[in-house]
């Protein structure tokens, strides 16, 4: 699971980076996650997480989010249903993320 | 609560209680949740239901290993049990490591797990000790 998991597609025209992010993230797994942010942002002022296909993430993935959120613009696609919302909202990553839901 | 015996046993509306013991490392987490995630149902709890009681626990045993590696040299164990009560889930999150108060990090992002875990289920009483740290959840069904 070392090359699919995390996937991050270039910017393009107007478009920041994409970090695609599936399965589940722990902390097993998150460095993997964090240095795919970390890249993702590296050359851009803005970069997009796209969480809608993420089966499982706790505060260690927020964690991952807030740290590449405090030099970056960050934008999150999320599950419009499930407990990544409630996620978001009790660790106050949605106040400093714009974030999009997908059903 | 009362138990009439010979019956709590055999209630086909309460699964055998669920108990896991792993060592309190990263790769732990992700077994803690496949067994969980295959409890669940057999107790009549629904998807969304399951969704906050995994993350809940997730969360809990996500600390206890946290603990484990920032802490002693000693080995560490993690045990997740679960079981139904009569009107919904009791969950124990329980490590023999050290816990760490919830200090607020640099970013001040600490002690959301606590609060997480507060919003997912409908009790949560954490009791640090000397020996380690037991995290007792309770979920209405």
């Amino acid at each position: 699971m070392t090359n699919s998991q995390f996937q991050m597609s270039a910017a393009e025209a107007e478009q920041p980076p994409v970090v695609t992010a599936s399965g589940d993230i722990d902390l097993a797994n998150v460095n993997e996650f964090s240095d795919v942010l970390n890249r993702a942002a590296a050359d851009s002022d803005a970069i997009t997480v796209d969480l809608s296909e993420v089966t499982y993430c706790d505060s260690a993935a927020v964690r991952a989010l807030f740290a590449v959120a405090a030099t970056t613009k960050l934008g999150l696609i999320v599950p419009a249903t499930g407990t990544i919302i409630t996620l978001l909202n009790i660790s106050g990553l949605d106040r400093v993320a714009t974030v999009v839901t997908r059903d | 609560m009362t138990k009439t015996p010979g019956v709590s046993g055999t209630d086909a509306r309460k699964p055998a209680p669920l108990r896991i013991r792993l060592p309190a490392i990263p790769a732990s987490l992700a077994v803690i949740r496949a067994h969980l995630r295959r409890w669940l149902p057999t107790a009549a709890v629904n998807s969304s239901t399951a969704a906050e009681v995994v993350l809940a626990v997730g969360e809990a045993a996500s600390n206890a290993v946290e603990h484990a590696v920032r802490g002693a040299a000693r080995n560490v164990v993690v045990e997740v049990t679960a079981r139904a009560t009569d009107s919904g889930l009791a969950l124990t999150v329980k490590d023999n490591g050290h816990w760490h108060s919830p200090l607020p990090s640099p970013q001040g992002q600490r002690g959301h797990g606590s609060r997480l875990m507060r919003a997912l289920v409908d009790t949560v009483t954490i009791t640090p000790t000397p020996q380690g740290t037991t995290v007792e959840m309770r979920k209405e069904l």
